[in-house]
């Protein structure tokens, strides 16, 4: 199992969330999990009917006893599917007869009855644990995932049955009112077809709630194995570990077997290799490294100890590899070239399709003219009827300030004194900024841009202007103007007059002079 | 930063501010356990009431039968409404109605999806309804589909960190912030990792931790979380 494979967000969730995730998990791979399911539940059905012919009552209570047999199916596919190995159907074959004989004994009888059996299963059928070990594995497990396993066993029982009434109701709405049919006979299991007819809806409701049951006791005992083993943290460790790695110039850590470090012994054999990435002495010492691990495996599967022989077996899994050194031959200049795709046979067949859709697609381009040109020789008015689109004027800028071009009024301050009187605070103290503004711009050369706020004008004013005491005023101002505008807080009244009386000292070009 | 090729059953949804709100949408599980609670309620009050009526003869069952009517359409609406999107059932399950965009249920969507959980019901016992819910990729009901609204998980009132007390030492290097996360959450969940886990994660974090190893490695993680949850010693 390699948790970086893993192909859902690991983190700890309840266990209602943890069920979702089964039911994601299902919609992500329907395909495989439903083939599954059919290929094994679909000639069981066939088969009971033929077994019990003339019994057929029987068939569902044998269906219904088998389930923990057919739930292995799609478990092996989720289980799979979910590391990041959808498993293809010859595998799936191959592997059928050893997945369901593996404790069918013990599934079918004193299990059966196990209200908790989707969270219990995976422990069986995936960790492969039996006996003992299985009983104290499920008790590490613990009771806070066997609870919502339960009530994930009665909730699909109920949707199950509901799904099978519901399917009766469908039938029944579906049949045409000239059929002599009343809805009681729907659920008439006296003659043979209205039994096998309740067979086959039943296998129907099974067929749809059992896949999602089994998703999600799988994704109750994921979730439940992340909380005690921290999997969400392994992962986000792994790759911060690989960061840092990376981060460290020229060396590359060559294999991370830690554990198998330790459990091998012998630290001279420093599986955790540092190398330059590149360059021929370390090219060698990785080489003797790898050497080494060969040689101590080897060593151990010659043993004699039963003990060392399995761990040299486990040590040789692929995923537990410390290392692999791989040569090859490279032109040096030229890249690689990407391999060529192999054309797709041409058979007759392929090419009597081809043109048949080539002739289907030419006659559906024809059919789409006649259909324009029809279009258009009924009914040209819907054509010429189109109005021109409006474009609307853009808004004049009002609120603020607007793009000064042009030098202010002599006049303003009294103007906007006569705005205050008139009871426009607000009027008064936007033609006194808007004025200043237009005067900073016009006179003292100050590039105020339009969609400059106050404060960057106020900061563009610090920066650029000379004249302390017209800057001081036009900060007096700005804030004046800022708790008006947006504060609603106008200045008292002999606020407003000093500001009023001030501002032609500062805009007003005496007559005569220019700047 | 989400994955988006990994599975899970969270909606992100971004405010005009830039924001992802994560929204965990709530499956068929809890979502068929809440209805039961609620049809449980609704019913125990009708009996409690027939109880009652039964004394007043005919006018007894016309007001039953209203009360009937009125719960049976609107018991949902009125608790989506004003009850924070959750009927009791929703409640006891941590469970809410939000719109798409996880804006609170208003009145248009509360009624449309709770009028169209007859459409639900058909053919009959939520038949459409629960397909339609393991169908769609936000767990949502035909009448959800149809109102724009999500049924989520509420989010757990936020709890204080609960660090072991120790000494707290910044980390060797700059962390992202995801990693912090990891960090302190390594540190908050030591009361449910065993103590053999823990070291091997540590392990993990061999340039973290300077080569310690076993518990001293996990106590050194330990320090870096307390330092950077701001515990200065």
């Amino acid at each position: 199992m390699r948790l970086d494979a893993v192909a859902a967000e690991l983190r700890p969730r309840n266990s209602w969330e943890a069920t979702d995730l089964g039911a994601t998990m299902l919609r992500r791979w329907p395909g495989p999990v439903y083939r599954a399911w059919f290929a094994l539940a679909l000639p069981l059905f066939v088969l009971l009917h033929l077994l019990c012919w003339g019994h057929w009552w029987l068939v569902p209570w044998l269906l219904w006893w088998l389930k923990p047999l057919l739930d292995r199916a799609p478990l092996y596919v989720l289980g799979h599917a979910l590391f990041g190995d959808v498993p293809d159907r010859r595998r799936f074959w191959r592997e059928l007869p050893d997945l369901l004989r593996c404790q069918a004994l013990a599934a079918l009888t004193w299990r059966r009855f196990d209200p908790a059996r989707s969270f219990h299963v995976p422990v069986t059928q995936l960790e492969g644990l039996a006996g003992k070990v299985r009983r104290r594995r499920l008790r590490d497990l613990g009771q806070p995932g066997r609870g919502p396993a339960v009530w994930l066993t009665v909730i699909c029982a109920h949707l199950e049955i509901g799904l099978d009434l519901a399917l009766i109701a469908l039938a029944w709405m579906l049949i045409p009112d000239f059929v002599d049919l009343e809805w009681y006979e729907l659920l008439d299991d006296a003659e043979p077809w209205g039994q096998l007819w309740l067979n086959a809806v039943g296998f129907c409701g099974m067929s749809l709630v059992e896949p999602f049951y089994v998703a999600a006791g799988f994704a109750l005992y994921l979730n439940r194995r992340t909380w005690l083993e921290a999997w969400d943290l392994e992962l986000g460790f792994r790759r911060l570990a690989a960061r840092l790695a990376q981060t460290r110039p020229a060396a590359v850590v060559v294999g991370l077997a830690l554990g198998a470090a330790l459990w091998v012994g012998q630290p001279s054999v420093g599986f955790a290799a540092d190398a330059a990435s590149d360059g021929d002495l370390e090219l060698d010492i990785v080489k003797m490294r790898c050497e080494q691990w060969r040689t101590r495996v080897a060593e151990l599967a010659d043993s004699t100890d039963p003990v060392q022989r399995a761990l040299a077996e486990t040590l040789r899994d692929p995923e537990l590899r410390a290392c692999v050194v791989e040569e090859r031959w490279r032109w040096r200049d030229r890249p690689e070239r990407p391999a060529v795709e192999k054309p797709v046979a041409d058979g007759a067949l392929a090419r009597g399709f081809a043109a048949g859709v080539e002739y289907a697609l030419w006659f559906a381009l024809g059919l789409l003219a006649a259909v324009a040109a029809w279009r258009l020789w009924r009914q040209p008015v819907t054509l010429r009827g189109r109005r021109p689109r409006r474009v609307l004027a853009k808004p004049a800028l009002t609120l603020g300030r607007n793009d000064p071009t042009a030098p202010p009024a002599a006049d303003l301050g009294e103007a906007a004194w006569r705005l205050w009187t008139a009871g426009q605070p607000r009027e008064a103290l936007r033609a006194l900024y808007q004025g200043s503004l237009a005067g900073l711009a016009t006179r003292h050369g100050l590039p105020v841009s339009p969609s400059a706020t106050e404060e960057d004008c106020l900061r563009l004013a610090a920066a650029r202007l000379n004249d302390a005491k017209l800057l001081e005023f036009f900060r007096r101002l700005t804030r004046v103007w800022q708790a008006t505008a947006y504060a609603h807080r106008p200045p008292d009244e002999t606020g407003a007059r000093a500001l009023c009386a001030e501002w032609p000292r500062h805009f007003v070009v005496p007559a005569g002079s220019s700047p | 930063m989400p994955n988006p090729a990994l599975l899970d059953t969270v909606r992100h949804v971004e405010t005009p501010e830039g924001i992802t709100l994560k929204l965990r949408v709530a499956g068929p599980m809890a979502r068929a356990l809440a209805w039961g609670m609620d049809s449980l309620i609704r019913y125990g009050a009708l009996w409690g009431l027939s109880m009652g009526l039964v004394l007043l003869g005919w006018a007894g069952l016309g007001v039953w039968l209203i009360t009937l009517f009125l719960l049976e359409w609107f018991y949902p609406v009125v608790f989506e409404i004003y009850a924070d999107g959750a009927t009791p059932g929703k409640k006891a399950l941590g469970l809410q109605v939000v719109l798409a965009n996880g804006a609170p249920v208003d009145w248009p969507a509360a009624l449309i999806r709770n009028l169209l959980r007859a459409v639900d019901f058909l053919p009959a016992f939520y038949g459409f309804g629960v397909v339609a819910l393991l169908v769609s990729r936000d767990f949502q009901r035909l009448g959800d589909l149809a109102a724009g609204t999500l049924v989520i998980y509420r989010d757990p009132p936020a709890k204080p960190l609960a660090l072991p007390p120790g000494p707290a030492l910044p980390p060797p290097l700059p962390l992202s912030a995801a990693e912090q996360q990891e960090l302190i959450a390594f540190a908050e969940r030591g009361s449910v990792l065993n103590p053999e886990r823990q070291e091997e994660l540590a392990a993990l974090l061999a340039d973290c931790t300077s080569g310690l190893r076993g518990v001293a490695a996990v106590e050194r993680l330990r320090a870096h979380a307390r330092w950077l949850v701001g515990e200065r010693t």
